[in-house]
This record gives structure tokens, C-alpha cells and sequence, in this order.
């Protein structure tokens, strides 16, 4: 029996692990020293949590340069803020553009409203997840009320041209929805200037804060339009039977994900210190490395862009002649090599890319992991395949 | 004896966070509070504040478009023959 060695964790476009210096302590002061509840407890301590909630909303604000923070709404993760989107504003008769690399959080909803009279159709996206703003001023039409984009993908990490993007939606009256799952805390994205109405973000990848807790940040002309999807209590105006007006009430019906919202808090505490530049260039170091040494194995295809150019550090491999699985299995179980390995939520994704249904083996990086695990890895790969 | 105190109502608690925030940073005090039932059905917080402040919170109001329902006075009954503490 050889030296057992550290387990090498490439998930992080599941989810970020380790998360963020910090949060796991503010998680834990919350839920030992006082876990009260917002908006509903009349008392210093509840208060307290409510002022860093609210100081969570100006992080968010500022991350994604939102001009007012109250448009920053919490929800249990972005597939509910996509669903609040798609299956609280569409209606009958509209029609949806998305991209051919949506993820299912996307799609499944859409796929929903189709029943309700709600129509799609894909933007072209070629071999390599790219999609050409070009594209998307002919396909808009009388009835078309929103275009949906991924910032990235979660398959092969290729990023959107959403300024672009969202420029042709702002002159043509379409709203325009990005989900930055694979790219907040990662690429900046100012929502002014990339004109998005509604922006879905998630707390747990790039944002490096705890599972189950994400939200959208929403713009005026949307919000007028919008209703709740979800209704329910919210503390305030508690004498009417009708859901609140004001934001963020409007649409945070319950309680929300309080270790969830101070945890991410504590993340983008850190994010802030730490810069998301830094981060971005730590993150695509290591791609770069990993696409270099990948690119000495005959029996691996990178999918999607070959380089590091307009992609995240979301790198997916096809074991050309092998089965993904068995791949990913034995990265897992001989090597500590932690992968994503199938169809990752996105069908639509993986037929553009011409990896349906084998799927792929996906490599995701933080900033947290080294060159020295990118070597462990491609020796592994080169010890599997030579 | 009676003891006037004023407070400022919102339409909810975030608006009521966010003054109280704003406030705190211009050095002007103000008391986190329940919104007294005589003020407003309106079962969120309330901002209690004295009453030469009451022009500058205005300021702070609409420099930082903040909602808030309104600022009301309400009397309180104060037994002059207990301590106090605040």
C-alpha cells in the first residue's frame, strides 16, 4: 500500500468547497449566540441579524453593480429565482430565446410553461458552446418578452456575450435575464451596463457562501411588471391580506435562509478583501495548466474552447474510446480526484457540444485548489490512459 | 403626566434598517422600536427619534430614497414615581 494522499476536490462547479475563510464561523456564531428572525422579532438581538442581512443585500449590490440594493431579493438557491422568473411573469402568448447551453433550471421551467401557451426557441450555439449576439436580433419577434442566457457554462465553461446580449434586448423592448451560476465571484458583470432586468445568482459556487441560499436582483421596468410567484407573510403590512408592494417583501415571502444569507456574507466579505480579480487569474492559471497538460493525452478531447479565452474555469474532458463514468469512477476511487461526471443538468448543452449522451467528465477549479493538484491530476490521467 | 415620543413608520422592516443605518452614520440617534398600534396597523419596526431631529431624518429621507409612511407622535404615560433608565 502506497501513501495515502489528499483527496483533490475539482467540483466547484457543483458547488465551491472549501468555502470562504470565515463562513463556517459565522455560521456557527449565528446559530449558537442568537439565530432570531428578521423582519418578524422586535428586539436588539433580531435587529442585529437584520442589519447584516441588509448589509449582505449592498454586497451583492455592489458585486454585481445594482444601483439600489433593495432590488437584491433572497431565495433558496437560482432555480428558484429562474423559476420565479419563468413561472411567475410569462404568460400565455409569450415567446423565450435562450441559448442552447441552458441548464435544466432553465429549461424544465420553460418546458413547464409550454403547457401554459408559453413558446422557445434556441439561439444557435456552436461545437464549442459559442453564441453570436448577431444571432439574436433576427430572432425576436412581435411576442418575444425575454431572452435567457447562461453567463457560462456549467458544461465547458464558455462564457456569453451578454453585454452585447443585453444591449439588442434594451433597444428592442425585450427583457433580458442572465443566470450567473457558473460566473459570480468569478467574471464581473455590471447589470447597469449589460442591461439585465433580472439577474439569478446562486451563494454556493463562485460566491464560495453555504448551499441553500441564492436570489435575483431585479430591475424598476421588471418589477413593475412582476408578481409573486410565492405569497405568504412577510411582517410588514400584516393587517392586509394582499402581498406588499415594496421591495424586497414583495417577493420573500417565509423566512428566509438566515445561516445562509450570514454565511454568504462572511464569502463576500472575503471576496471583497480578496478581489475578484485575483481570484479570476488564480482560477484561470490553474485552467490554463490543466488545458496544457490535457492537451499531451491523445485519448482526452477538451470539450468547448481549447484555450483559456471567453471561458471560466469550467473544463470538460470526453475519455474518447472509454466510458465517462468509469473514468470519473477511477479518478475517484485511485487517484482522490473529486469530479462531475454525466450530462451535468444540461441535455441541451451537451447535444450542441456533440456529447450527448456519453456526457463528459467536468473539472471545475477555485481559486483554493494548486498547480501541484492539477499535476497530481494529470499524472493520474496520464497513468489511466498512457 | 404624559411624554410625547416621536416615530417614524415604514412600510417595512428593510426601509426601517436602512434609515436607522443612515442615521447611525450621520451621528443622529434613533431607537429601534415595535411600531406602537396607536401609530399604524402596520405590525414592523419603528425608528424612535427626538424631535430636533426630526428636519435632518427628512433630509436623510429623501437624499437616500428611503420609504418611510410617515413621522407621528404619540403620547405616553409616565410615572414620574418609577427610576428611568433611558
Amino acid at each position: 500500500m502506497g501513501e495515502e494522499k489528499a483527496k483533490i476536490y475539482f467540483d466547484n462547479g457543483s458547488t465551491s468547497w472549501p468555502k470562504a475563510p470565515g463562513v463556517a464561523e459565522a455560521v456557527g456564531r449565528l446559530l449558537t449566540e442568537g439565530a432570531f428572525n428578521i423582519n418578524r422579532g422586535n428586539y436588539e438581538g433580531a435587529y442585529e441579524v437584520e442589519a447584516a442581512v441588509l448589509d449582505t443585500r449592498e454586497q451583492l449590490a455592489r458585486l454585481f453593480h445594482a444601483e439600489n440594493s433593495r432590488r437584491v431579493i433572497f431565495t433558496p438557491g437560482i432555480t428558484h429565482s429562474l423559476n420565479y422568473f419563468i413561472r411567475g411573469f410569462l404568460k400565455r402568448g409569450d415567446h423565450v430565446l435562450v441559448t442552447g447551453m441552458e441548464h435544466n433550471a432553465v429549461m424544465r421551467p420553460l418546458r413547464c410553461m409550454e403547457k401554459e401557451g408559453v413558446t422557445w426557441e434556441c439561439i444557435p450555439t456552436d461545437r464549442e458552446g459559442n453564441v453570436r449576439s448577431a444571432d439574436v436580433e433576427g430572432m425576436i419577434r412581435k411576442n418575444t418578452r425575454a431572452v435567457i442566457v447562461l453567463h457560462a457554462s456549467n458544461v465547458c465553461g464558455t462564457i456569453v456575450p451578454v453585454e452585447e446580449i443585453g444591449r439588442i434586448c434594451r433597444e428592442r423592448g425585450v427583457f433580458f435575464v442572465v443566470d450567473t451560476a457558473q460566473s459570480a465571484g468569478t467574471i464581473p458583470l455590471d447589470m447597469e451596463e449589460a442591461c439585465v432586468d433580472f439577474l439569478a445568482f446562486t451563494g454556493h459556487k463562485g460566491l464560495l457562501g453555504p448551499q441553500g441560499v441564492g436570489g435575483f436582483l431585479i430591475s424598476d421596468s421588471l418589477d413593475e411588471q412582476m408578481e409573486p410567484l410565492i405569497a405568504g407573510g412577510t411582517g410588514s403590512i400584516s393587517d392586509s391580506l394582499d402581498m406588499p408592494r415594496t421591495l424586497p417583501d414583495k417577493y420573500e415571502s417565509g423566512t428566509v435562509n438566515l445561516p445562509g444569507i450570514i454565511g454568504l456574507h462572511a464569502a463576500l466579505s472575503y471576496i471583497e478583501e480578496t478581489g475578484l480579480d485575483v481570484i479570476h487569474k488564480k482560477k484561470m492559471e490553474l485552467t490554463e495548466h490543466f488545458l496544457e497538460e490535457v492537451k499531451k493525452i491523445p485519448a482526452v478531447r477538451i470539450v468547448g474552447r481549447q484555450g483559456t479565452e471567453g471561458r471560466v474555469a469550467v473544463v470538460s474532458l470526453d475519455f474518447e474510446g472509454r466510458d465517462n463514468a468509469l473514468a470519473a469512477f477511477e479518478l475517484e476511487q485511485q487517484y482522490g480526484i473529486m469530479t462531475r461526471v454525466g450530462l451535468h443538468c444540461a441535455p441541451m448543452a451537451h447535444r450542441a457540444l456533440g456529447t450527448f449522451p456519453g456526457g463528459t467528465v467536468r473539472f471545475a477549479f477555485s481559486a483554493a485548489n494548486t498547480e501541484e493538484e492539477v499535476d497530481r491530476c494529470a499524472a493520474a490521467l496520464h497513468s489511466m490512459l498512457d | 403626566m404624559k411624554e410625547i415620543q416621536h416615530y417614524v413608520l415604514f412600510p417595512n422592516h428593510d426601509n426601517g434598517m436602512r434609515l436607522y443605518k443612515k442615521l447611525k452614520e450621520q451621528g443622529v440617534k434613533a431607537v429601534i422600536a415595535p411600531t406602537p398600534r396607536s401609530a399604524s396597523k402596520c405590525c414592523g419596526i419603528s425608528l424612535l427619534v427626538r424631535e430636533e431631529d426630526i428636519e435632518k431624518i427628512r433630509c436623510c429621507v429623501q437624499e437616500n430614497s428611503i420609504e418611510i409612511l410617515d413621522i407621528v407622535t404619540v403620547e405616553k404615560d409616565v410615572n414620574p414615581g418609577r427610576d428611568r433608565y433611558c
